[in-house]
């Protein structure tokens, strides 16, 4: 059997009482702590004891300067363990059944955690400032990182700006969770209600913690992993958009790329070669959620010459727009959820086609 | 967040404080000065007696007067026998308001 394992904290570390019970039910099933992180605890064989763990909040990083008063903590019973991550907690274990309480007195103890909780909220500020920066100023403004709406449908899913908000998600409701634990225990304690340190820790709560984390995982594991495939278009087998039956050209070649991800549902993209170049480009989405097609239609129809766009009445489309440059033209359409966008270098004129494509919708919807 | 600066003192913070009104001590010597005076009714755990010594300190009520071994001894300041003082009259107060509270009907 191993000697050290990597557990899982079954709750966040700043919930004190819960990581003490559950560190004393690991020491009941001959686990040690080697070092305590925010989220996960590596822990080492020993034999099985009946022990207590206090977790004491360092007000500021330095060691206890008084060498007398660290021999007055073994007085009292406690050997020092370790200290946690980010230097948060000083450890202490005790095998005594009634040793001196490190923190007798709630008050005093509150103002023990006045250095963490400062800590904590300037890092959720900090936090919070990064996501709203991320959000409205980074993903808007960034074609290159392919984290917009248009890279989230048609590209594949697990773009860096999507990983890299995720990830931002978390440790922002980490932050925040962890601040507001503090703040409720300070709360508490200023009242003058001491720690509850028999206060258990939720099996249900941690198995559910457990399963979410490794649900995150797979799916930023899945999404980076996941690829479109092209595949070449047969002769044999009828065109699925119909923009590719137009103006193929001699000797032009198609590509269909058929799939899907979590937020675009069924999407397809057409590209049509003629003589070397490339002529068609078709691209179709229906959204899982559908209210999101709207800003991408916005997304993909925003670099368009506002003088040469023209807005389609079509009752059977929500919203149509039409325009023709020097050498392309661009149809943009939605209904409902789906979206079809074309853009052909084709003698044809593209809205002589309108019907094809509502026919198109209708079919996929 | 604004430092909140001592003004009324908790128990712990008060026996602290009168442990070191007549003489310099060290923390186990204040540990066991309260443990007599109070008849073991006010227990200074290590993180209470810890975290007291490094307020008090900060707020300028003690200092640390000389380091002998391993031991450090501490002595009360102007300012700590002004504060206690002032906790010594509230408390006062709060006994005789008390005690007149008992007799009235």
């Amino acid at each position: 059997m191993r000697d050290r394992k990597l557990k899982l904290l079954p709750a966040s570390i700043y919930e004190a009482a819960a990581t003490e019970t559950w560190l004393a039910d690991q020491a009941k099933r001959g686990w040690r702590p080697v070092r305590i992180g925010p989220q996960a605890a590596k822990m080492e064989r020993s034999a099985p004891a009946e022990c207590q763990y206090r977790l004491e909040p360092i007000d500021s990083a330095a060691l206890i300067r008084d060498e007398a008063l660290r021999d007055y903590y073994t007085e009292a019973g406690w050997e020092f363990v370790c200290f946690s991550a980010n230097r948060d907690f000083r450890v202490w274990r005790s095998t005594r059944p009634d040793p001196v309480e490190i923190h007798g007195d709630p008050q005093v103890e509150a103002g023990a955690y006045r250095g963490l909780a400062r800590r904590l909220y300037r890092d959720c500020a900090l936090s919070v400032c990064y996501t709203l920066l991320w959000l409205f100023l980074i993903w808007p403004r960034s074609t290159a990182l392919a984290g917009r709406l248009e890279g989230l449908a048609f590209a594949a899913p697990g773009t860096g700006a999507l990983l890299a908000t995720l990830i931002n998600l978390y440790f922002l409701a980490w932050t925040v969770s962890g601040a507001g634990a503090v703040y409720r225990l300070r709360r508490r304690l200023k009242q003058g209600i001491p720690l509850d340190h028999t206060r258990r820790y939720g099996h249900l709560w941690s198995r559910v913690r457990a399963a979410a984390l490794g649900l995150s995982v797979l799916l930023v594991l899945l999404s980076v992993c996941w690829r479109p495939s092209w595949q070449p278009l047969r002769p044999d087998i009828s065109p699925v958009l119909p923009a590719a039956e137009l103006g193929a050209g001699e000797g032009g070649e198609a590509y269909l790329w058929q799939g899907g991800n979590l937020l675009a549902g069924p999407v397809m993209r057409g590209i049509e070669r003629g003589k070397g170049e490339v002529i068609l480009d078709t691209k179709y989405a229906a959204l899982r959620l559908p209210f999101l097609a709207k800003p991408l239609l916005a997304e993909m129809t925003e670099w368009w010459d506002p003088a040469g766009r023209v807005t389609l009445e079509d009752s059977r489309f929500d919203e149509a727009y039409y325009m023709a440059g020097p050498e392309w033209q661009k149809l943009a359409l939605r209904r409902g959820g789906q979206v079809l966008y074309v853009a052909a270098k084709v003698p044809d004129d593209l809205r002589d086609h309108i019907s094809e494509y509502a026919a198109a919708l209708a079919e996929r919807r | 967040m604004a430092k909140e600066p001592l003004k009324v003192l908790t128990e712990s913070m008060f026996y602290v404080l009168l442990s070191l009104l007549q003489q310099e001590r060290c923390g186990t010597e204040i540990v066991e000065f309260v443990d007599d005076i109070t008849a073991g009714r006010v227990p200074l755990g290590p993180g209470t007696l810890y975290t007291i010594l490094a307020k008090f300190e900060e707020e300028g009520l003690i200092r640390e007067t000389a380091v002998a071994g391993r031991k450090r001894t501490y002595a009360i300041t102007d300012r700590g026998q002004g504060l206690f003082r002032q906790e010594l009259s509230r408390l006062k107060l709060c006994v005789a308001d008390g005690e007149r509270g008992e007799e009235k009907p």
